[in-house]
């Protein structure tokens, strides 16, 4: 039972993962936006974020940034259509603690998700 | 003399119809003068008869010819029917003339001789030469009116115009048939249209004789010379011996007394060592050795000369110890310049012989003063069948002395030199046969002095001078075979002169005798007619002599010349067409070694960088030499082949100099080096062995190599830079075409990112939703809804991998490149595939080439293709088998490239899908994307290398990823 926030510019993500999560039993708000996006952080302080790297206006690493300089503490996950490594050694390297690659493999979400962070995602249904 | 001016025209050979109109022309004419010319002087008056018919036959084709030659002169067409028409006529002439008196009545007597009486059809002639006459004269009116005329045939024209007038005005020996008894001048006006026409063929190329001319000129004039000092010297010599003629000469008597005999051999002698000596002489050559030998030859020329005469003379005669006495004066001249020549033809260091040349000068140098007194020669008196001959002085025993003792050293030295070891093989050649020779001709030349001392060996005198004669034959040979001394042209000119000289008196003895025999009988005269006939005859065909002489010398003497040229002709005119270097230097090696017959040929070509010299061998012989070489540079300098003698001295000293091992040339048995110029650039030579025939290399065969090196430079270089081009061609295709794939790719990168981004969010809800709804498993859902559902989330996750695989290949190549050594990232890449697969039951077998390959590319990519491509190989041998990884290093078109291998033992590819092997979306794999090996190649042809598959079914597959590395 955790907090989650999802940020993705493309409702249909955010609906989906919404209801994944959900149905995972987790308690889950989406942002469609960088601005709201953060906003919700302050409100809702949720453990973990999934940030959309692109996006139209902020994107996934200036939201990154901002959240460190104003401190707010939660675990990020980064969603990309980017395969290459090295980007994802850039993320982590920001305080990502994983990335998800785009399009989303369901089946081995879970997996994934369980192995980045154990303690929200492992045993679930 | 007009009948010789056609002859010319006719000699020149070529069969324009001018020439023959002229010709004809020409011939109407003399035979007529010449007719003329029996008649004023005949005494029978049948006879005269004969003749006016005969005559009259001429001249009624005289006016037609003259009038054929003028249209073609004046460029008019010959198709008249006015011409036909004047042809038919002069037919009928013809025929009144023989069967009516009609034409020409008879002759009568006048002043000076007879001439033809005009008949009652006479006027008609004139009439129809004067209808021609007018026509002639329009014709060229209009032709010279004519306003594009070139220049040169407007002079012809004129002056041929010219010289028709004047020979109208030869009508005027008409008059004398109508009874007028004037002196025919009309040869006059003949005379002046032949040297008008003449001058026009000289100076305005009618005709184009000029050439004929002036080397008939030229020979008519040597010939005439040659008479007339023959005539001169026989007259001479009668003179002074008051008709005791040298009876030796008359061809009749040669061999029927001993004296002859003698004088024979003499005369021969001289003959023989003179042509050699002026030969040798008229080369005009600085080399000490040649004038050596021609002094040395001319001494022996002139002793013998002196001697054929000398013992003619009887010894009454107070001339006749002068002639000995300069026979004796040349032999003494014979020891010091034999030695001379000797030191100087075996190259020793001249001051080891100084001495005995300087002690040899002086003592003939006394001895030649003593000559002049009667210490040598004291009186001359007759010797067994000689009329005058010496009688011994006081120092004659010296004089022999000397003599023998020069020969016998000379014939040491000659000795020590064959017997030295050398090996240059041409000159122990030359000093074999010099040596032989030169014993064969003193053995024969010697005795002579025995007659001195009355003594006469029966067989060895006279005949032991024509040793002297064998001496003198055997330098010809030498001469020819082994380049003794270069002058086979000049001998080859001589021959042809002598032939023509042969030919020429031929002629004049056969048609004098003739005349003389024959004709005397009719004219009363015919000496000075014969002499002239035959000089004119002579003269007329010398040209054609010439030239055929000279074809037959050079195929007798030169017949291998001839040959080679036939087939170098041959050569270059295949060199001219081909275009293949592969195919040139094979041509050239061909006609080395087959037609030339020489072993071990070698064709060397300068390299793309100009560096070095390569063979260019059809094996794979890849002897190399240096531009910087000091044979390059000698064959540079010299520009001339480099003969045998040259090139392995220079060999030689250049390993003593350099210190270098040119075994490389000299294990080739290099005789002889052609270098080819383009220019002023060496661009190629031949390395040339012995010959197959194992004779040496003769003048005609450098000649011959030289030809070729020189048709051949440029063919080569043509071949090569057309190779060379073809090649950058052929790069610049495969350049274009991976370009073109590139781009290929690039767009379609593009656009299948563009797709896939758009595809992954619909897809990924696709089955994330269906996912929710599976997880929402409750008793709503049934079991089929859950197997339904279960498929949806299946079949999405499985495109979605798909799209990012696409999206990873078409990602523009970000990230820097890096060095990627082949062996370690196929070895990684096999650490990677192995314990992922599993497989312990598969035998790895590696052959890597220990030079290191290395580069500059995207290592992760190219990880991806040898993973890829690993995992096929193991794939396709889930019972085990075996794996043969192999690393090359090989040349190709971009320079050096390493070349990796995989082979499996699996079942191998069906042709049916080896079609489809690259293409994307294909897989035989159940689970497989069909986009590995897609994506595989395309990296490696990013890094401008080449994937290629090659499988049968049964034998497995075999991958082999070539790549440029760095060098």
């Amino acid at each position: 039972m955790a907090k989650l926030l999802v940020v993705d510019d493309e409702e249909d993500i955010c609906s989906l993962l919404k209801d994944l999560f959900a149905g995972w039993g987790h308690d889950v708000s989406t942002a469609l936006e960088g601005e709201t996006a953060l906003r919700l952080m302050e409100l809702e302080k949720p453990n973990v974020v999934f940030l959309d790297r692109r996006m139209p206006g902020m994107k996934g690493l200036d939201i990154m940034k901002k959240m460190s300089e104003k401190g707010i503490q939660a675990h990020v996950i980064v969603t990309t259509a980017d395969v290459d490594e090295k980007v994802h050694d850039e993320f982590r390297s920001l305080g990502a603690v994983g990335v998800l690659t785009k399009p989303f493999e369901i089946l081995k979400m879970k997996d994934q998700l369980a192995d980045m962070l154990p303690l929200v995602f492992k045993d679930q249904e | 003399m007009f009948f010789l001016v056609g002859l010319f025209v006719l000699a020149k050979g070529r069969k324009l119809s001018t020439k023959i109109s002229f010709f004809f022309a020409c011939l109407t004419t003399s035979f007529w003068q010449l007719s003329w010319f029996f008649l004023l002087n005949t005494a029978d008056p049948n006879f005269a008869m004969l003749i006016i018919r005969c005559g009259y036959s001429w001249i009624s084709f005289v006016p037609v010819s003259l009038y054929h030659f003028a249209l073609l002169v004046a460029g008019r067409s010959q198709r008249e029917w006015c011409l036909a028409l004047s042809y038919f006529l002069s037919f009928i002439f013809l025929i009144l003339v023989w069967t009516t008196d009609l034409f020409v009545e008879g002759f009568y007597e006048y002043s000076l001789g007879k001439y033809p009486d005009a008949g009652i059809l006479h006027p008609l002639f004139l009439l129809f030469i004067a209808v021609l006459i007018v026509k002639a004269v329009i014709h060229f009116r209009n032709t010279l009116t004519c306003k594009d005329l070139p220049q040169v045939k407007r002079h012809q024209i004129k002056l041929h115009f010219a010289s028709f007038i004047f020979y109208t005005l030869a009508s005027y020996d008409f008059m004398l048939n109508y009874g007028f008894g004037l002196y025919p001048i009309g040869f006059i006006f003949i005379l002046a249209y032949l040297l008008i026409n003449g001058y026009a063929m000289l100076f305005h190329q009618l005709a184009d004789v000029y050439v004929v001319i002036r080397r008939t000129l030229l020979f008519t004039t040597l010939v005439a010379s040659t008479f007339l000092i023959y005539g001169l010297g026989t007259y001479a010599i009668n003179l002074w011996f008051q008709n005791k003629l040298l009876p030796a000469i008359s061809a009749k008597n040669l061999f029927s007394n001993t004296l002859s005999d003698y004088t024979f051999s003499y005369a021969t002698t001289f003959t023989m060592l003179l042509v050699i000596s002026a030969l040798i002489l008229r080369k005009r050559d600085k080399k000490p050795l040649h004038y050596a030998f021609a002094l040395y030859s001319l001494a022996i020329a002139l002793w013998a000369g002196f001697a054929a005469i000398g013992v003619n003379v009887p010894s009454s005669d107070r001339f006749s110890i002068w002639w000995i006495r300069f026979c004796n004066l040349f032999a003494l001249f014979v020891p010091p310049l034999f030695l001379t020549f000797l030191v100087t033809f075996i190259k020793k260091e001249k001051r080891t012989y100084a001495w005995l040349l300087r002690v040899s000068y002086v003592v003939a140098f006394l001895l030649i003063v003593a000559n002049f007194t009667p210490l040598i020669v004291k009186a001359v008196g007759p010797v067994s069948s000689l009329k005058s001959w010496v009688i011994r002085g006081p120092l004659y025993d010296l004089e022999t002395l000397c003599f023998i003792i020069s020969v016998v050293v000379g014939m040491i030295i000659l000795y020590r030199a064959m017997r030295e070891p050398t090996t240059d093989a041409v000159f122990k050649k030359q000093v074999s046969f010099l040596f032989w020779a030169t014993l064969v001709g003193y053995l024969g030349g010697t005795p002579n002095y025995l007659l001195s001392y009355q003594k006469e060996i029966p067989i060895l005198m006279p005949y032991g001078n024509y040793g002297i004669a064998i001496y003198g034959l055997t330098l010809c040979y030498v001469i020819f075979r082994y380049r003794f001394l270069d002058i086979d042209v000049i001998i080859r000119r001589t021959l042809i002169f002598t032939g023509l000289v042969a030919a020429a008196l031929l002629v004049f003895g056969t048609i004098t005798y003739l005349f003389n025999t024959q004709l005397v009988a009719i004219i009363g005269f015919g000496n000075h007619v014969a002499t002239i006939l035959s000089l004119a005859l002579v003269a007329l065909s010398s040209d054609k002599i010439y030239r055929f002489l000279q074809v037959r010398t050079d195929r007798f003497l030169f017949q291998k010349k001839y040959e080679y040229q036939k087939v170098l002709k041959e050569v270059a005119r295949g060199m001219a067409q081909i275009t293949d270097l592969e195919a040139t230097v094979g041509l050239i090696r061909g006609f080395l070694s087959e037609d030339m017959r020489i072993e071990g040929v070698g064709v060397y070509l300068l390299n793309e960088d100009s560096s070095r010299f390569i063979i260019w061998d059809s094996g794979d012989g890849h002897a190399v030499i240096d531009s910087g070489d000091p044979l390059v540079q000698r064959m540079r300098e010299k520009r001339k082949p480099l003969i045998a003698l040259d090139l392995r001295h220079l060999l030689r000293s250049i390993d003593e100099l350099e210190g270098r091992d040119h075994s490389a040339l000299a294990g080739h048995h290099a005789q002889v080096a052609v270098p080819s110029f383009v220019q002023d650039k060496l661009v190629s030579f031949f390395l040339l062995g012995e010959k197959k025939s194992g004779d040496q290399y003769n003048q005609i065969d450098i000649d011959t190599l030289e030809t070729l090196a020189h048709d051949a430079a440029i063919a080569l270089e043509n071949a090569r830079l057309y190779d060379s081009l073809k090649k950058s061609y052929e790069d610049l295709k495969q350049m274009q075409a991976q370009l073109v794939q590139q781009e290929k790719l690039a767009t379609m990168g593009q656009l299948s990112a563009v797709i896939a981004h758009e595809m992954s969010n619909p897809l990924t809800v696709i089955g994330g939703q269906a996912k929710v709804r599976l997880e929402q498993a409750n008793s709503k859902s049934t079991e089929e809804e859950q197997r339904f559902l279960q498929e949806v989330v299946r079949q999405s996750d499985r495109a979605a991998a798909i799209i990012k695989k696409l999206l990873a290949f078409s990602k523009p190549r970000r990230g820097e490149t890096e060095q990627v050594e082949l062996k370690e990232l196929l070895e990684e890449s096999l650490r990677l595939v192995h314990p992922q697969i599993g497989f312990d039951n598969v035998m790895i077998e590696r052959a890597y080439t220990p030079h290191p390959l290395a580069l500059e590319g995207h290592r992760f990519q190219l990880q991806e293709v040898f993973v890829n491509v690993l995992r096929n190989a193991f794939e396709a041998m889930p019972e085990g088998g075996r794996l043969a990884l192999a690393l090359h290093d090989e040349v190709g078109l971009q320079g050096r490239e390493g070349r990796v291998t995989i082979k499996d033992s699996g079942p191998g590819i069906d042709p049916a899908d080896k079609s489809h092997l690259f293409t994307p979306f294909h897989s035989t794999k159940p689970q497989g994307t069909g986009l590995g090996l897609f994506i595989s190649k395309n990296i490696v042809a990013a890094h401008k290398g080449r994937l290629d598959v090659e499988s049968r079914p049964g034998e497995g597959t075999t991958v082999a990823i070539t790549l440029p590395v760095m060098a």
